[in-house]
């Protein structure tokens, strides 16, 4: 896109000062990087600029003359000239302030905004100090709710347009609108519509006054009394930079940070809510071990013992193999690292597996050369072949719209539509199967994918590829065999994976998964989860369930049941999950925000946690319980603290080489880094990181919003060791897996293939702990071709039954959906109905009947 | 299923065919709803949301912007008083407080029986006969206070009917058939126009070229 013709810098004066700046970027960001703050109400830097408040207007060289003209929206050009502070700029700043002023309430004592506002910053700073206004100011019924999350005060919105515009550009959710018109304006949704988005909680982010406020926050807090510590948010595995904000011990909200690699500032809302579940009832904060029929609380001593007795037995009695670990993506790096050493040294056993529901293997995610997500968005073309991206790595989604405004060029494989398909050039309507069988076999399909990639050339250099479990009732081994053909057809082509568990890929890392060591490193195959449940049900095992419940996050109902009830099972959990009622051992874990340490997000960029609060009642953080058992079993104690046991990890672990754990969170590291670290310059963006550019000063740490960075910056390079070896992966390693042609079979008789997807608001303990994000907790559905529903006379979201080929039966509601292929049931996995008890463990593909009854 | 009789679904397809653009078309859309349901109602703003590939909530935000298409139940004459320059020297103030007195409601209000709504305006176009009043955009005056009613009496009668029709048809969508746009023409025109403007500009660049050397 390097246009000969475009200077790669423009200069310009600001206040009589030259400024560099980057042509087309507005005077206010140029103004802004060169020390000179604009006031603004509208301009947002992730958003289209609209010039919709006039607060910035500034005095700018023209042929007739300097006049003024709104920074925001008027581009760089070369040799102009600006004036920000004269008599001129003055009075416009006083009369926009004057007229904002006319209708907005004066609420300040009571609003949330109150004291981060800029509304009230901006008027001490450049406003008249008092008002000629004396009539009566508008009135509205307030606050409305917009959505279950996000209330309205209109009387306080200033018309700035940026909840509109996040909603419409960067959502794809146009569900506000402005209504009305002059004085009557408004902010609304449809009449009784609701502002139903993944990603209401930006717009109260963003909103500069407190027209918009958060249900959960609403008169929790004064913004002068939080303090807050930088984190990432570990909802999902994309792991958004945030701030978690807290007041005497109690979390009380999450601020978006403006990181140019990650998040660019959004969060989506199930990540901004999550911490409603912190403080709840129903965190488990007691160690408690069954006595008789009963669990009884017990002190961690007493709880300790009972585990190392458990431990003792089954080594004695049936060796170190009985004894496994299941889970584990939900701790910290360091928390995995102990329990791995727990398990693989002081133990013995080769059982961990932290990925329960088994997608894209370690094996091949280590041998296939892994992108950025920023290389994946400047791909030449990116090939999304995963499971629904705004419903499982949300903000990736956000990303990718962005991206796709900017050039991006998506090519989708999916046999239903999901939320990519209206940003993809084109999709191609496969199961994952039958892709992998055509890459492995060649034939039209192969050919087809290879035509819409072409722009990627033969080798695929350029092309990256995004490859999830798209059904989670398939084996992992489709995705396996996808992703490494793919990798063997187009060597020149990088890879991410779409597994949303929050930290699968420090525990792949760590070897929390069979077949790997700590590190990268190979070692012998041993049972995966679905291998190790299908034991637990037939012999006498010790199960570690770490922050995992195989009971809604596996399939086969049936089975992991009867092995929970057969195995003696200890669950070391924040929330009394599922698995709870076939605990042995409950041990309470510290939950997120409680505990400090790291996290590696689907690029493999290690970024640090914030401890905000200590944990809540008797629980304590993930390394702390690994420690604590070691020590119940003898081991010579370790380093206890996170940064001692990441030093440990940088020390042993090539893979962690240069890694230091205070660099992780320094002003030069603030987003982390992607390991291995490469020897290569890596450049990021030009804005100085910010909660949002208009906050406050002070809100966020101060090196933060110290001077800004000049644009293309490089860093990233200086942390690695010269010479420092990264463990290679080459393609070699790459496995070989095989696909069974059953799993693109044709069922007879009627009966229809099952794809089973999980939504956003999935319900877990978590979730249901939350008061309000709770109430979003997705329904069970099923969805056809509406000839099906028809074929059995019932209507658009009636009840209707499934039958599985193993005679298991649900019965759950159904809707019509014209955009599914024939011979397709698009499972929905939910409250209300359990989906997963239709999968058969070790089946290629599911089928199921649809009944009336 | 869709709010859009038949006819009329067919009548807005035409209309979001002669558009580049499917929404486009929005305005035109709430204009048919309005004829067909003299309002836009909710499921009229749905359906149209889905055929410009937009959502009601952008339906209803612009539609709520323009005073000619109304998101809330109207009478099925909207008598609308003007009270601009013209008419307010020659006594549109003082109808308009007749007009509320007699119809009984205030300005934006809708009479009991839902014959009426009555509405404020701003100049209509129709200052030579101020003070002006359309019903349904069609035009009456100048009217005194006894010719107001005298006009509402006839139209409650129904001896208006076919001259002035119930709120919401306009001219203007009236087409039964499309209009046949010369896209092909059109842009070889526009082409033909910036070729000659580019020239034009080479050789006023090429001329200062000469200057400046
Ligand atoms: S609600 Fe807030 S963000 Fe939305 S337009 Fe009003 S002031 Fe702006
Ligand atoms: S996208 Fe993922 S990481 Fe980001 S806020 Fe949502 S859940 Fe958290
Ligand atoms: S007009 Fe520039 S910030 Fe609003
Ligand atoms: S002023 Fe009334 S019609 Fe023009």
């Amino acid at each position: 896109m390097s246009n000969p013709e475009t200077p790669a810098v423009v200069h310009i004066t600001v206040d009589g000062v030259e400024v560099e700046a980057m042509p087309g970027e507005p005077i206010i960001e140029a103004a802004g990087r060169a020390g000179t703050f604009i006031p603004r109400f509208c301009y947002h830097p992730r958003m289209r600029a609209v010039g919709m408040c006039r607060m910035c207007l500034v005095e700018v060289s023209g042929p007739r003359g300097f006049s003024l003209q709104p920074s925001c929206y008027l581009p760089v050009t070369e040799g102009m000239q600006v004036i920000t502070k004269s008599e001129k700029v003055k009075k416009a700043q006083v009369g926009v302030l004057e007229f904002l002023l006319v209708n907005h309430p004066l609420d300040c004592p009571v609003c949330d905004k109150g004291g981060e506002c800029p509304l009230q910053d901006q008027t001490l700073a450049y406003g008249p100090g008092e008002s000629r206004f004396v009539e009566e100011k508008r009135h509205w019924e307030k606050p409305i709710e917009i959505s279950k999350l996000v209330l309205l005060d209109r009387e306080r919105c200033i018309q700035c347009d940026r909840c509109v515009r996040f909603a419409r550009e960067v959502a794809g959710d146009p569900f506000i609108d402005f209504a009305g018109r002059g004085d009557n304006s408004e902010v609304s949704t449809f009449p009784d519509g609701e502002f139903t988005s993944y990603f209401s909680g930006n717009t109260v982010q963003i909103c500069p006054v407190g027209a918009l406020t958060a249900r959960p926050y609403r008169f929790k807090a004064r913004p002068w009394d939080l303090e807050e510590a930088e984190s990432t948010c570990t909802a999902c595995s994309f792991g958004c930079r945030m701030a978690v904000q807290f007041s005497r011990g109690e979390v009380t909200r999450f601020l978006g940070i403006d990181s140019d690699v990650v998040n660019n500032s959004w969060l989506c809302d199930l990540g901004r809510f999550a911490y409603e579940s912190l403080d709840s009832e129903k965190r488990l904060v007691e160690p408690k071990v069954r006595y008789r029929s009963e669990m009884a609380e017990v002190s961690w001593h007493d709880a300790m013992s009972r585990v190392g007795a458990h431990i003792r037995t089954f080594t004695a009695d049936h060796g170190a193999g009985s004894i496994a670990f299941l889970g584990g993506a939900g701790f910290t790096n360091e928390g995995i690292h102990s329990f791995v050493k727990l398990a693989k040294t002081t133990i013995g056993t080769s059982l961990f597996d932290a990925d329960l529901d088994g997608g894209v293997p370690a094996s091949v995610v280590f041998a296939t050369p892994r992108a950025t997500l920023a290389e994946a968005l400047a791909a030449k073309v990116l090939v999304v072949a995963s499971a629904d991206v705004r419903e499982e790595l949300p903000v990736l989604f956000l990303r990718l719209n962005d991206a796709v405004k900017k050039g991006l060029r998506i090519v989708e494989v999916s046999e239903v539509e999901t939320s990519i398909s209206a940003l993809a050039a084109e999709r191609l309507p496969l199961s994952a199967a039958r892709l992998a069988l055509a890459l492995q076999s060649g034939g039209p399909d192969a050919e087809r994918l290879g035509a819409a990639i072409a722009a990627a050339g033969e080798q695929g250099d350029g092309a990256v590829f995004l490859v999830g479990k798209s059904n989670i009732a398939d084996p992992a081994d489709v995705y396996a065999a996808l992703a490494a053909s793919a990798s063997r057809r187009w060597p020149g082509a990088k890879f991410l994976f779409g597994n949303s568990r929050a930290n699968i890929f420090g525990a792949m890392d760590l070897g929390a998964v069979p077949g790997w060591l700590p590190g990268r490193v190979a070692t012998a195959p041993s049972d995966d989860a679905r291998e190790i449940i299908a034991r637990a049900a037939d012999e006498p095992m010790l199960l570690f369930l770490l922050g995992a419940d195989p009971l809604s996050e596996m399939p086969d109902t049936a089975l992991v049941k009867s092995a929970l009830e057969n195995a003696t099972v200890v669950l070391i959990d924040s929330f009394e999950s599922g698995a709870a009622p076939y605990a042995d051992v409950l041990l309470p874990l510290a939950a997120y925000g409680e505990t400090a340490g790291t996290t590696t997000n689907f690029e493999g960029r290690v970024t640090r946690l914030g401890r905000a609060i200590v944990p809540k009642g008797q629980s304590k953080p993930d390394y702390l319980i690994a420690a604590e058992i070691g020590r119940e079993l003898g081991r010579p104690s370790g380093p206890t603290a996170p940064e001692e046991i990441f030093a440990e990890m940088a020390r042993e672990l090539p893979l962690y080489r240069g890694l230091a754990y205070a660099e992780l969170a320094s002003n030069r590291y603030p987003d982390g880094l992607v390991v291995p670290l490469e020897r290569k310059a890596i450049s990021i963006g030009a804005r100085p990181r910010r909660l949002d550019p208009i906050a406050t000063p002070g809100l966020v740490a101060p090196y933060h919003q110290g001077p800004a960075k000049p644009f293309a910056t490089e860093v990233g390079a200086a942390a690695a060791e010269p010479g420092a070896e990264t463990p290679a992966s080459p393609r070699s390693q790459l496995p070989e897996v095989s696909i069974d042609p059953a799993a693109v079979s044709v069922a007879a008789d009627g009966r229809l293939r099952l794809l089973l997807t999980r939504r956003l608001y999935r319900p877990t303990a978590q979730l249901a702990a939350a008061p309000i994000l709770s109430k979003l907790t997705a329904q069970a559905e099923i969805r056809v071709a509406p000839a099906t529903l028809e074929a059995i006379g019932k209507s658009d979201g009636s009840e209707v039954k499934l039958r599985g080929d193993h005679g298991e039966e649900v019965a759950v509601v159904a809707k019509s959906d014209k955009s599914l292929p024939d011979g397709v049931v698009l499972g929905r996995l939910g409250d209300g109905a359990n989906l997963l008890l239709l999968v058969k463990s070790g089946t290629w593909a599911t089928h199921v009947k649809v009944g009336s009854n | 299923m869709g709010a859009f009789s038949p006819d009329m679904r067919v009548r807005a397809e035409g209309l979001i065919a002669l558009y580049p653009e499917r929404r486009s078309a929005l305005i035109p859309l709430c204009h048919l709803a309005q004829q067909e349901a003299g309002y836009l109602t909710r499921p009229f703003m749905e359906e149209i949301a889905e055929l410009t590939g937009t959502t009601p909530a952008e339906v209803y935000g612009t539609a709520s912007f323009y005073d000619m298409l109304h998101t809330e139940p109207v009478g099925k004459y909207l008598v609308g008083v003007c009270t601009n320059i013209a008419c307010l020297l020659q006594g549109g103030g003082d109808l308009l407080e007749h007009a509320e007195r007699a119809l009984g409601v205030p300005a934006g209000g809708t009479t009991e029986d839902d014959m009426f709504t009555l509405e404020e305006v701003e100049c209509v176009a129709h200052c030579d006969k101020a003070p002006a009043v359309q019903v349904n955009y069609r035009f009456f005056g100048p009217l005194t206070g006894e010719s107001f009613d005298d006009l509402t009496a006839k139209l409650r009668a129904g001896e208006y009917d076919g001259v002035v029709p119930p709120h919401g048809t306009l001219i203007r969508v009236q087409r039964e058939n499309g209009i046949e746009v010369p896209l092909d023409e059109v842009l070889a025109e526009r082409r033909e126009m910036d070729k000659a403007k580019a020239a034009r500009k080479a050789a006023a660049d090429a001329a200062k070229a000469k200057e400046g050397n």
